[in-house]
């Protein structure tokens, strides 16, 4: 095959998009866990006023457990569907990644994108710096779709994955957990003058880079046929 | 490898804890300034077991690379043995880690009066306990043998970025308990009975108990492997 690489991810990734089209699996069920589990914050919190530092790591949960219900469709899929080996002869494992990569970051912020409003009005957390939150909670976001891809490009190898998604993804965004709810709390402070919310940025980032490095130089073997 | 090193290693290994057992409950004095002095020999147990762990994740890092890297040049034994040392590593790892919680939390309640504070080095112990944890489980979730080397090496790649941003970078940026901890050199506030005990028995006589406790579940698991393939 002959296409750029890049062109080559555009078109796995262009594949899954119209599958998903055409059935609309994962989406619904994200949507739908991520909504559920929002649902269950606002009603265990009935009757309570949560100070917003508290209201952060719920939100961060939230988007978690969204992110790990079903980033790894894009690859168990393929297993199930028996099409992988197809998908092996007509892409590189660079494309393929990159191409998987893209998809579960557009499927994460159109979750992101619905359940965050709904989950700032279930607990009635107000936001007074808008774009702030937003560069903040979408950093985190990307950094949570590329360490969940590669960890779901494993399991799809595996028994047991629904569980093991979980337990194999949590270790590995930890950290990046840890700094993204520190760096809302501060987005959502009150202060309009303080700059640190950008160096946190800076380390979501950063965290989201070194993990795709190592994605990259992993995949391709856990990708590979027997 | 020659008799005579693994005749130094185990000596070292039988001679060198029993000597750190004397020297923290007897040689060393209570630590002064501390909420309970006496807890403070804890400490010559607690931060060996913690190297140990860190050490076991570099050594099942190294052999994750190798079993990938041999496994591309096609030799069936060199791969398997590379593989059998990075899940033994993560065993240890797993072993290592949990002591290294336990007796932490022992100190921990001692000193600062709670079992578990969210402390950054505590948080970081428990994580990379955590990642040993899912390696096992991992390798538990895949029949073939190959299929399960290539998974298992990856992911132990894969969670070099974790552990290297919890052992050496969090507890850096956000204030910790483990103050001394945090300087490049451990120990900067221990006094020399303590740095002599730790240097010259805990750490190398740990040092020795692991490296063969790693041999020694190597060997079992080529007879493992030798049994069920």
């Amino acid at each position: 095959m002959a296409a750029s690489p890049v062109r080559q991810a555009l078109v796995v990734c262009r594949k899954d998009l119209l599958a998903e089209f055409r059935e609309r699996t994962s989406i619904n069920a994200v949507l739908l866990f991520a909504v559920t589990s929002v649902v269950v914050v606002g009603f265990g919190l009935t009757g309570l006023s949560l100070r917003a530092d508290a209201a952060v790591p719920l939100l961060w949960i939230v988007l978690f457990f969204a992110a790990f219900s079903g980033l790894a469709h894009v690859f168990t899929e393929e297993e199930d569907a028996a099409t992988s080996e197809a998908l092996r002869m007509a892409a590189s494992p660079e494309a393929v990644f990159w191409g998987k990569l893209l998809y579960n970051l557009g499927l994460l912020a159109v979750t992101a994108g619905i359940v965050v409003p709904l989950f700032l009005g279930a607990v009635d957390l107000s936001v007074p710096q808008p774009l702030r939150f937003a560069a903040v909670v979408g950093a985190g976001t990307a950094a949570l779709a590329s360490a969940a891809t590669v960890v779901g490009a494993i399991v799809a190898r595996a028994r047991a994955r629904g569980a093991l998604f979980g337990a194999l993804g949590f270790p590995v965004v930890l950290p990046l957990i840890m700094i993204a709810v520190v760096a809302t709390r501060r987005a959502v402070g009150q202060d309009p003058t303080e700059w640190i919310w950008l160096r946190d940025v800076g380390g979501l980032i950063a965290y989201a880079a070194a993990m795709l490095a190592a994605s990259v130089l992993v995949f391709p073997v856990i990708w590979e046929s027997q | 490898m020659p008799r005579l090193f693994w005749i130094a290693i185990k000596t070292l290994a039988a001679v060198l804890p029993i000597l750190t057992a004397w020297g923290a409950l007897a040689y060393v004095k209570p630590a002064e300034g501390f909420l309970f002095p006496d807890g403070a020999r804890i400490v010559l147990f607690h931060v060996p077991c913690a190297w140990i762990a860190c050490l076991a994740y570099v050594v099942a890092a190294v052999y994750a690379i190798t079993a990938l890297r041999r496994m591309h040049s096609g030799a069936a034994e060199g791969w398997m043995h590379a593989d059998r040392g990075c899940a033994a590593a993560m065993e240890l790892g797993l072993l290592f880690s949990a002591l290294t919680t336990v007796t932490g939390s022992i100190f921990s309640r001692l000193q600062w009066g709670a079992f578990w504070s969210w402390d950054p080095r505590q948080t970081s112990i428990l994580v990379i306990m955590f990642l040993f944890a899912a390696y096992l489980v991992l390798r538990g979730a895949v029949a073939d043998r190959q299929t399960k080397a290539r998974l298992s090496s990856g992911y132990a790649i894969l969670a070099v970025v974790p552990g290297l941003f919890l052992i050496w970078v969090l507890p850096r940026i956000v204030p910790t308990l483990h103050g001394g901890a945090n300087q490049a050199v451990i120990g900067g506030g221990l006094d020399a009975q303590y740095r002599l005990v730790l240097y010259g028995f805990g750490l190398p006589g740990l040092v020795c108990v692991y490296v063969w406790l790693q041999h020694l579940r190597m060997r079992l698991m080529k007879l493992e492997d030798a049994y069920f393939l």
